[in-house]
């Protein structure tokens, strides 16, 4: 006996391991049965879980994904993959009462009624806890514009909040009845501060944040003593209550079944207009078929141009019990699991690399989404130095870059050759008349013409660049000089391959080409931290390939990028881009509300843009997105031709139903 | 010998010493090669030097012995990317086949590509060969400024003793517990690390580490030997007892170490430029990986395919990395005759 | 007892005491090096830290503020210095704080020492495992390929042995996941946890860990606290059991305590034996029909059991991998030393005296050439979390070694630099606590 306890134990080892593994596996196959569960990839964790923190200084995608879902309603809000401008907890039933609520008066007042009957609840125990009245609203905006507290601010609380709430146009609020709030606005007509921003900020509940805002205000710091609360039990409106996050792993929602908005439907009829409704609750209807009154309807102008109206049905659920997101280290481990079946989506901002893209099209029971991305990638140069002052070097740089190349050969189609600052998928607002340099020409017939360009403005080489136009040949030339002075070497930053091979090739194209008329440009591949650093915060540069993720279909940023204004250190006009003429009309379309004359200044705008180049730019990426196709299902598959794609619903958490 | 009258004594010396190195270089290569695994890693070692020397002439070869004059006259004229000289298709940065529509990319072995495409269309045998010069430089860099500190300080430790040694000792107690990897990741998310600055920063932390205690202790053999005192008592300088007894003593010891330094400061490179921290360096085995696997090219592909992406990188790493540690083995036959077979 | 008194007091203690004195003073130097090359990097360091786009000038005033940027060189170092004696290893820039009771210095950050206590246990226990898996079969594959000089075997091993060291650790990790999660599927693909497992346990004992507390933590910590629980328990007992003369009776003490070992955790972790505080209550009520040994658990709850496996499932591939790196470095020295020892001329009197060659190799040659070994086995844990670095990233196992590579990926510096003075720090006091077991085990080591 005891000379064979050692044989003894280790069977029982084993026996006990066989045991526990087959008992485990038998766990899950239990819980697999018993939940719908919605499983989501996301590529790294939550930062912080206090939504106020969230929309300020930790504005990270990944936050947004999973702690911004079902919380805060907002007063209007754009309807999901069509972008209709429509109400949101503002109560009106047709577009034009709407319209009428949200005019704001020669007196700089509007006012606005909200519906009766949406609660709030605990997201803890999933309990009612008290109706979201116009006290909330007016609190939100008071507190957080900087009306009630001292040291709180939109300023002060950074990130999202000025471009929300921004304080040289908002007053006050004040509450006229349980149901109607009274805005006191500082002028009376502007498009992005009020119908893009104050209607479209998210109200939070009074009776949670009113303690701890008056408590913030008597702090020493207050922004930080706002900032510090944890904020996991704090009241939400829609349908998903965040009950579990494991740091490192994953974190997960519940359904809410009970909210407001459950088994809302939105429908998009074959003859136009929208309605969205909830049966005996509320309705609300708009007929207007093309154009939209307030944002130009992007949505059917995307579509295909055969059928420009399809119709759609969307029912507001959630339909399963959780929302699950799982934290994966890479790209190429989350995928892997998709095709095993352990998640259902990706979100990944960047969309579905083409290496994935060929592995998840053999993949049995995965679909691929594929939508335009709302982005811009751009070249730009310090303009405050020589020759990139000069507007002809900067169009015969343009004329070099051979961008139908690079995406054709180079990136095998994985980018969009682009010529404006508005993305051609905004159709609403992109002008089809910029001028595109250079497009479509060979490369020697291109250096021609960059040639011709420089000559005519005062540059002349030591030894010239010869095209020979009908052999397609350019025999590099060197030592170019602008009136006589010999052009300094300069540098292009670009990110580096690891961040983004499609800016590096970019780059190393460029470099390629510009040396062969003679311009000296070398490229410097480095992290996007160190461009962000010497571009935006310190200025000292050359030339830098970055992009900029557009946000909304609204061009404010034709402003925020080329006002001279905003050139500061820190500012988002580094280049020094400095022209009055730009600069006025940029100042009357901040003023303007009116649809026409807001598209014409646009369109006036990106023409001038093209010409002058202050940015070059030079592609935009489709998004494409991979799910489950045999698991999700639904008449809203695929979520195609649609702005940002899922992700730009959060990956659709609302409608998703699961086999 | 030493009956030999000569006129110039000085040159004689010199001979003499020239004579005895190469006897002893003559017995210990015949020792060396004795041991099957120091000649493997010589080997290996002589076949990457060739296959990174070959480099530039890769593109004239090609032209000659891959394309066809039609190919090249295709090239030449497609409306899209047209080349001027085939350098510009092999070039490991830049490179493109303008006759592989961008599209088909990564493309398996073929006649113009012996080893494939990856997925920008360029070619993978010409990135190997091009990075293989500047990992030999990186490792060798780094592993002689190791055993420039290491030999120094371990003989100067060694003769002086005391303070000196005190200090040394505890400063090589902090290198030896160095967290290295965590250290350089950290480093190279501050600063743009250069081969040159890496070669830099890896030779000093190791050289002030282990090495300089094997060092040292190798060294205090040394010092008690009777020649050493012979040379104080004839009237050496320190600076002579250090410099011509001592470290010359010291150096097959080195050399030895120096082997496994190379090993160790390639792995670095190629770890830390997997993970993106080395972005001053545009090709080398580390970002060949790193693109195929951020391309989705290892895991996603079921029974080999794209194997041509990542294989070649990945053998090349560890053939290298071992041939250095394999001649380190066989030198240690060489230098610690403990293991010698009976 | 009067003798190991009289141990303590004497050699032992001085020798433990002059030990710590040089922890301490190799410690500062530590410090004051990283704290050196960090200050000497070109440029100002203060680029870096103010160049993130997303933080506004105002709030940049207030990060330069609170890193000191702002003071004179020494004054920072004494800083430096005065925040790692007190144990604050600074706020991290990107984590905002989830603790209900925030840190009164870091505010509404994550104060960096909360995100290590947090990464460190995952490390360890990987880590900690992997050593001595790998150290055990260096050790005896070691001793094989030594006997056994100019066999095949031992060439073969050598070269498998050498490839495998040298071997390019994210590549051939990538391998072996591409071979046996991807392909064969008989593992999980990333990660430390299943969530599927994990989406139901909303409180453990009488902890709420619902939100932001881990409650893989809870459980994992229980497994490392009974890991280490055990392995003293079970040394004490085999060297205890040593004073006993017949074989059978060690074996019996030695098996024995194994497997009463085995029967605790088993009982702990299955959740009857002590009752509440290892109940796990589950969110929904869903019916678990499992590892019901003896015990009706009331609805709602489940013992701690399958949890833990869960982690053990997730822990197989990094392990094989980490054990298929490095065990070679083990076998390697192993034989190298075992060839020297082969050579005295005990082993050769035991050979003449005409013992079986097994009990010459295990009892005489290999139990001496053992003790080099230990020491590169003291070294292979004080630098396990430095090592984790690729391994962890490659498998996402979030510990110490993931969080120091995103962190400095992601530019949050002061996480980064206080988790590599924590990794520096953790390398010294394992060496340490190693080196003075070590002087217990070997008698040759004299303290003075």
């Amino acid at each position: 006996m005891f000379k064979h306890i050692k044989l003894i134990t280790i069977v029982a080892l084993l026996a006990l391991c066989i045991g526990a593994v087959l008992s485990s596996q038998s766990q899950s196959v239990v819980q697999a049965q018993a939940q719908k569960i919605y499983k989501l990839a996301i590529f790294e964790d939550l930062s912080s879980l206090n939504t106020l923190a969230i929309l300020g200084p930790k504005a990270t995608v990944w936050n947004f994904y999973v702690r911004l879902n079902g919380w805060g309603p907002s007063l209007f809000g754009l309807s999901d993959k069509f972008f209709d401008y429509v109400p949101g907890i503002a109560d009106a039933s047709t577009e034009e009462e709407a319209k009428k609520m949200i005019t704001i008066g020669p007196d700089k007042t509007a006012t606005i009624k909200i519906k009766k009957g949406i609660k709030w609840f605990d997201p803890k125990t999933g309990k009612e806890v008290g109706e979201l009245t116009a006290e909330d609203v007016a609190f939100t905006f008071n507190a957080i514009g900087g009306k009630l507290y001292k040291g709180i601010d939109p300023i002060k609380m950074g990130g999202n909040w000025p471009g929300t709430i921004n304080p040289d146009f908002f007053d006050r609020a004040e509450v006229v009845d349980k149901y109607t709030v009274k805005f006191y606005l500082k002028a009376q007509c502007s498009y992005d501060d009020w119908d893009q921003g104050l209607l479209f900020a998210p109200i939070i509940s009074k009776a949670y944040w009113e303690p701890k805002f008056k408590a913030a205000a008597e702090a020493k710091d207050p922004i930080k003593a706002l900032y510090e609360h944890k904020g996991d039990d704090e009241p939400v409106i829609g349908g998903w209550l965040f009950q579990k996050w494991e740091p490192g792993a994953f974190a997960e929602s519940s359904a809410n079944k009970n909210h407001y908005f459950y088994g809302a439907k939105s429908v998009r009829p074959y003859s136009g207009g929208y309605t969205e409704e909830k049966p005996g609750v509320y309705k609300y209807t708009h007929t207007t078929k093309d154009p939209q009154p307030y944002d130009g309807d992007p949505g059917t102008a995307i579509l295909d141009k055969d059928k420009p109206t399809v119709r759609l049905e969307l029912t507001s659920g959630p339909f399963v019990d959780a929302t699950q997101w799982r934290i994966y280290g890479d790209q190429a481990t989350a995928v892997a699991a998709l095709i095993k079946g352990d998640i259902h989506f990706l979100l990944n901002p960047l969309g579905v690399q083409a290496g994935f893209r060929k592995q998840l099209r053999e993949a049995k029971g995965v679909g691929i989404a594929e939508n335009p991305g709302n982005g811009l990638y751009y070249m730009s140069f310090n303009l405050r130095r020589e020759p990139f002052n000069v507007k002809e070097f900067r169009q015969a740089v343009s004329i070099m870059i051979d961008r139908e190349f690079v995406t054709q050969q180079l990136l095998a189609g994985l980018a969009i050759p682009t010529y404006s600052i508005v993305p051609t998928v905004n159709t609403a607002w992109y002008n089809p008349n910029v001028k595109t340099y250079g497009k479509g020409l060979k490369e020697a017939e291109k250096a021609d013409l960059a040639i011709k360009l420089l000559k005519q403005a005062g540059f002349s080489w030591d030894v010239e660049p010869k095209v020979d136009i009908p052999g397609n040949k350019v025999t590099p030339g060197r030592g170019l000089k602008y009136k006589g002075k010999a052009v300094a070497p300069f540098e292009l930053l670009a990110p580096h391959q690891g961040y983004d091979p499609l800016r590096a090739t970019f780059a190393l194209h460029i470099e390629e080409r510009l040396n062969k008329i003679g311009i000296p440009v070398k490229v410097n591949l480095t992290g996007f931290n160190t461009i962000s650093n010497r571009v935006f915060d310190e200025q000292k540069f050359d030339a830098w390939i970055l992009g900029w993720g557009l946000g909304g279909l609204f061009p404010s940023y034709l402003v925020d990028f080329f006002h001279s204004r905003n050139s500061g250190l820190g500012g988002f006009n580094p280049q020094g881009y400095n022209n009055p003429e730009y600069d006025k009309l940029a100042e009357e379309f901040e003023k303007a509300c009116e649809q026409p004359k807001l598209k014409e200044l646009a369109f006036k705008m990106q023409e001038m843009l093209s010409e002058e180049l202050p940015y070059v730019p030079l592609f935009n990426a489709p998004l494409y997105e991979a799910f489950r196709a045999d698991v999700l299902v639904g008449d809203h598959m695929p979520y195609e031709k649609v702005f940002d794609g899922i992700q730009g619903t959060n990956g659709m958490m609302s409608y998703v139903q699961l086999k | 010998m030493q009956a030999a009258p000569t006129f110039k004594p000085a040159e004689a010396i010199w001979r003499v010493r020239l004579q005895l190195f190469w006897r002893g270089l003559k017995s210990s290569w015949a020792m060396f090669a004795e041991s099957k695994i120091g000649l493997t890693g010589l080997g290996i070692i002589i076949f990457f030097a060739i296959f990174g020397a070959l480099w530039p002439a890769y593109p004239w070869l090609m032209e000659r012995l891959a394309w066809t004059p039609e190919e090249l006259e295709a090239a030449r004229n497609v409306p899209y990317g047209a080349i001027s000289s085939i350098y510009q298709v092999y070039d490991p940065v830049t490179g493109y086949d303008p006759l592989i529509p961008g599209i088909e990319n990564p493309t398996p072995p073929s006649r113009r590509h012996p080893l494939g495409t990856n997925q920008f269309g360029r070619d993978i045998l010409a990135q190997l060969m091009a990075s293989t010069s500047s990992e030999f430089m990186l490792g060798v860099l780094a592993a002689l400024i190791t055993v420039f500190i290491g030999t120094f300080i371990g003989a100067i430790t060694a003769y002086y003793g005391g303070f000196v040694d005190t200090f040394f000792m505890r400063v090589a107690d902090v290198f030896i517990l160095f967290p290295l990897v965590s250290f350089l990741i950290v480093l190279g998310s501050m600063i743009e690390l250069t081969l040159i600055k890496l070669a830099f920063v890896l030779g000093i932390l190791y050289g002030f580490g282990q090495i300089t205690v094997i060092l040292k202790s190798q060294a205090l053999a040394v010092k008690v030997k009777p020649y050493i005192e012979a040379a104080k008592v004839a009237g050496g300088s320190h600076f002579h007892v250090i410099f011509r007894h001592i470290i010359p003593n010291l150096l097959p010891l080195s050399f030895l170490y120096m082997m496994f330094n190379v090993t160790g400061a390639i792995f670095s490179e190629a770890a830390l430029s997997f993970f993106g921290l080395l972005p001053g360096i545009k090709v080398s085995w580390g970002i060949m990986i790193d693109s195929a696997h951020s391309g989705g090219y290892i895991l996603g592909g079921r029974s080999f395919q794209n194997w041509w992406l990542w294989m070649p990188p990945g053998i090349a790493i560890t053939l290298l990395c071992s041939a250095f540690y394999l001649v380190g083995r066989g030198l240690d036959e060489v230098v610690n005759p403990r293991l010698r077979k009976r | 007892m009067k003798r190991i008194w009289q141990t303590l007091t004497s050699g032992m203690s001085k020798y433990i005491i002059m030990r710590l004195l040089q922890v301490i003073l190799v410690l500062y130097l530590y410090m004051t090096l990283v704290f050196i090359i960090l200050e000497a990097q070109p440029g100002d360091i203060t680029d870096i830290y103010v160049g993130n786009p997303k933080i506004t000038p105002e709030a940049r005033d207030a990060i330069v503020k609170q890193l000191g940027l702002d003071k004179p060189i020494h004054e920072r170092y004494f800083e430096y210095l005065k925040n790692f004696v007190t144990g604050h290893l600074g706020c991290s820039f990107k984590w905002g704080n989830i603790s209900p009771t925030p840190d009164p210095v870091c505010r509404e950050q994550r104060p960096t020492w909360d995100l290590i206590k947090e990464r460190l246990p995952r490390t360890i226990v990987l880590f900690l495992t992997y050593t001595i898996v790998s150290f055990y079969i260096g050790f005896f594959l070691g001793k094989l390929i030594a006997w056994r000089r100019g066999a095949i075997i031992e060439y073969f091993s050598t070269v498998v042995g050498v490839t495998l060291f040298t071997v390019f650790t994210p590549w051939f990790a990538l391998l072996l996941v591409w071979l046996f999660a991807v392909n064969l599927g008989v593992v999980p693909i990333g990660g430390f946890i299943n969530p599927d497992s994990w989406t139901n346990i909303r409180q453990i004992g009488s902890v709420d860990c619902s939100v932001g507390i881990s409650c893989s933590n809870i459980v994992f910590n229980q497994m490392l606290l009974w890991l280490g629980g055990l392995s003293l328990f079970w040394g004490i007992v085999y060297l205890w059991s040593r004073r006993f003369s017949y074989v059978w009776q060690r074996n019996v003490i030695r098996w024995g305590a194994v497997a009463l070992g085995i029967v605790l955790a088993g009982l702990f972790f299955g959740g009857s034996w002590f009752g509440e505080v290892n109940r796990v209550v589950l969110a929904r009520n869903t019916k678990f029909q499992f590892f019901v040994w003896y015990f009706e658990f009331p609805a709602g709850t489940i013992p701690l059991f399958p949890l833990a496996l869960d982690f053990v499932q997730h822990m197989v591939l990094p392990i094989l991998t980490l054990t298929l790196i490095s065990f070679a470095g083990t076998m390697l020295l192993m034989r190298n030393t075992m060839l020297e020892t082969m050579r005295e001329d005990y082993v050769m009197a035991a050979k003449a005296k005409g013992l079986p060659d097994n009990v010459v190799r295990d009892k005489h040659a290999a139990r001496n050439a053992l003790l080099p070994v230990v020491t590169s086995l003291i070294f292979a844990i004080a630098f396990s979390v430095d090592g984790g670095v690729f391994t962890e990233t490659i498998f996402s196992w979030p510990g110490m070694g993931q969080l120091l590579l995103l962190s400095a990926l992601e530019q949050d510096y002061p996480v980064a630099i206080g988790s590599l003075v924590f990794t520096g720090i953790f390398a010294l006091v394992a060496h340490v606590i190693a080196d003075i077991l070590y002087a217990f085990l070997d008698p040759r080591i004299r303290y003075d």
